[in-house]
């Protein structure tokens, strides 16, 4: 599987088929294992890199479920973010906006929020990160129609080239099992997860379309039939 | 035991039989009993400087405690006392209603017996006993009824001398309807020892409001045994708030609040930090002997080094109609350090409602991860989540207190994690 500079791409797949998973593993969290392959970032290899170090690289993620942080206001958050090396050309202010989180930066990080909110939060963050690759997990589920323009803005900002670095263009992995997402972005390809394994890919409007009209079982199907 | 020195004068006629109390507590008990050797510890020459405020005091000792939450610029301060060593050197107030005295003025101007260890037991153990007979100095506060002082009151207690014993007695009275809030700073010289045993009492009267902030700072051989008691009566409220921001030998209080009347109220939260090789054995207790009467603990603890923490906590509902919760949470940051919390809920009439909840352990591995997947390192993120960690909000205190415990926090914070 690879995401190429600039290139936004979609991961889709049923339920509990290893597509989180990946997205941790290719952060680096300590409970996950990465028993045999690899994984590189601008051909580097991350293996035995801590998850700050990918972070530092230029590997963000926004969270499907994050951990609640209580103590921590999530404006506070944002500003360490910034003073440690941010996009600092980037208006913190002007994103809180874009993304309607001004009453949510007084508040614990994920603390008492609804679903909407924390994806709102998680993009913010990543915002102020301004990652080369961004891994967004599931921005389309459980948010309202209003809630998932601000999610395509925001995937759209986190897509523009950096002011300081032109010639860097960020990529983006976004994991959904809706695809409608999709629709709206401009993907170039899509993967399909099936038990842990990349069971398809090609031309991203391809396989959205396959999975709308046939569901992931014909994938389950077509992996037997290949095998 | 314990013919430390020559016993202080009596102070009134009818505090003989306490002082009785207290010397046949002494009599039965061992060095060991008492847990620490009082013989190496004395009292200092009394001084007798007044000075006008804290800014006539020399430039270290101002800097010492300005850590602890004093402030030179007395506007903002509705009054101060300053004990060095033994000796109340200054004692102003200058608002209305508010009166701030030593104990040994107070024997003059006011009847102290319905407040002289009245909230704490003279003979409790061996330390309040040689806080009766051996002690000097410490503060008394008097709010007068219906007076809302708005400015803190300012006490600080201040150890110069090296092995001193620092025995204060402090008595705090709101007046019914009055409300006072009272910003208190222990700390000591550099480099020196001591042992501190601190007497508080507090009386809340009815529908008063007494807020009171300690800070402690002290070093790594100093003995520290304060002895507090609050009584509250119908309607009145009691907040209070510890921090400790240094090293210290031992530590050891167990402040009671006992909730006399109808609607009395309390609130009593703790950040214990330990630092270095400290022993500290802290924690609170309330007891529940009026009906609608509310209260909560909140303690949080931070293990460092090779520190040992005891967090206790205990609820006592006398009876009915009463609710009570207590919160106990550590963190431990070194495999030598240790953390034991002890919640206790004590129910002694059925229509009633203790909680607790408690925690021990380490910091939560997924907000680590989160933190560093945002570009934090380890060591940076621990800093953020121990800070995250020990901020307090602390409900119905003045705005201006709550900005200066905020800043408490973030140096203490800074200590335990760097």
């Amino acid at each position: 599987m690879s995401v190429g500079s600039g290139e936004t791409v979609i991961l889709m797949g049923p339920n509990g088929s290893g597509k989180s998973s990946l997205i941790h593993t290719i952060m680096g969290n300590p409970d996950y294992e990465m028993t045999r392959g690899d994984i590189l970032f601008d051909g580097r290899s991350l293996n035995s890199m801590t998850t700050d170090q990918r972070a530092r690289l230029g590997i963000g993620v926004s969270f499907q479920s994050p951990p609640k942080v209580s103590g921590i206001q999530l404006g506070k958050l944002l500003s360490e973010i910034h003073e440690k090396g941010g996009d600092k050309a980037v208006k913190a202010d002007s994103y809180t906006e874009l993304l309607r989180c001004s009453d949510l930066v007084g508040r614990d990080v994920n603390v008492g929020f609804s679903g909407g909110e924390t994806k709102r939060g998680e993009l913010l963050l990543l915002l102020a990160q301004r990652p080369l690759l961004s891994m967004i997990d599931e921005p389309d589920s459980g948010v309202d129609v209003e809630s998932i323009q601000l999610v395509i803005r925001a995937i759209e900002e986190l897509l523009k080239p950096r002011d300081s670095e032109p010639y860097d263009r960020p990529s983006a992995l976004i994991v959904t099992h809706q695809g409608t997402i999709g629709k709206d972005l401009n993907v170039s390809r899509a993967y399909i997860m099936i038990d842990g394994r990349i069971a398809c890919f090609g031309e991203a409007k391809a396989i959205v379309d396959l999975v709308m009209t046939r569901g992931f079982e014909e994938c389950v199907r077509c992996m037997r039939r290949t095998r | 035991m314990c013919a430390l020195h020559e016993e202080d004068a009596l102070r009134a006629d009818w505090t003989e039989a306490l002082r009785n109390r207290a010397r046949d507590k002494l009599s039965h008990l061992s060095t060991q009993e008492m847990g620490l050797d009082l013989s190496r510890y004395g009292p200092t020459k009394q001084l007798d400087e007044r000075l006008k405020g804290v800014a006539s005091l020399p430039a270290g000792v101002i800097q010492a405690s300005e850590a602890v939450g004093v402030v030179s610029d007395e506007k903002a301060r509705s009054g101060t006392y300053f004990q060095m060593d033994t000796s109340a050197i200054i004692k102003n107030a200058s608002v209305e209603g508010l009166e701030v005295m030593s104990l040994e003025d107070a024997f003059e101007r006011i009847d102290l017996r319905p407040y002289y260890w009245n909230a704490v037991k003279v003979d409790k153990d061996g330390f309040t006993s040689v806080v009766e007979l051996y002690g000097k100095g410490g503060y008394v506060v008097v709010a007068k009824k219906g007076r809302n002082i708005e400015l803190p009151v300012q006490t600080c207690l201040f150890m110069r001398t090296n092995d001193l014993l620092q025995t204060p007695h402090n008595i705090i009275i709101a007046e019914e309807g009055s409300s006072v809030n009272i910003i208190t700073g222990c700390t000591v010289m550099p480099e020196k020892a001591g042992l501190h045993i601190g007497v508080s009492e507090f009386y809340v009267g009815k529908r008063a409001k007494v807020t009171f902030t300690m800070v402690h700072s002290w070093t790594h051989d100093v003995h520290v045994r304060p002895r507090t008691g609050v009584m509250v009566d119908e309607g009145g409220t009691f907040i209070s708030h510890y921090v400790n921001l240094n090293p210290l030998s031992s530590l050891q209080m167990y402040p009671v609040v006992r909730l006399n009347g109808r609607d009395a109220k309390t609130s009593i939260s703790s950040l214990i930090v330990g630092f270095g090789r400290s022993e500290m054995d802290v924690g609170s207790e309330i007891e529940f002997n009026a009906p609608s009467t509310r209260g909560e603990i909140m303690s949080k603890s931070v293990s460092t080094q090779e520190s040992t923490i005891y967090a206790r906590g205990r609820l006592i509902a006398n009876t009915d109609k009463v609710k009570g919760h207590l919160e106990c949470r550590g963190i431990i940051l070194n495999p030598k350090s240790k953390i034991h919390a002890v919640p206790e809920l004590k129910g002694n009439a059925m229509d009633i409602e203790l909680t607790h909840e408690a925690s021990v352990g380490k910091l939560s591995q997924d907000q680590i991860y989160y933190l560093m997947s945002k570009g934090f390192s380890n060591d940076e993120a621990t800093s953020l989540l121990v800070r995250g960690f020990m901020q307090t909000k602390i409900e119905g205190i003045p705005r201006s207190l709550e900005a200066m415990i905020s800043s408490v926090t973030d140096m203490v914070a800074k200590k335990a994690v760097g």
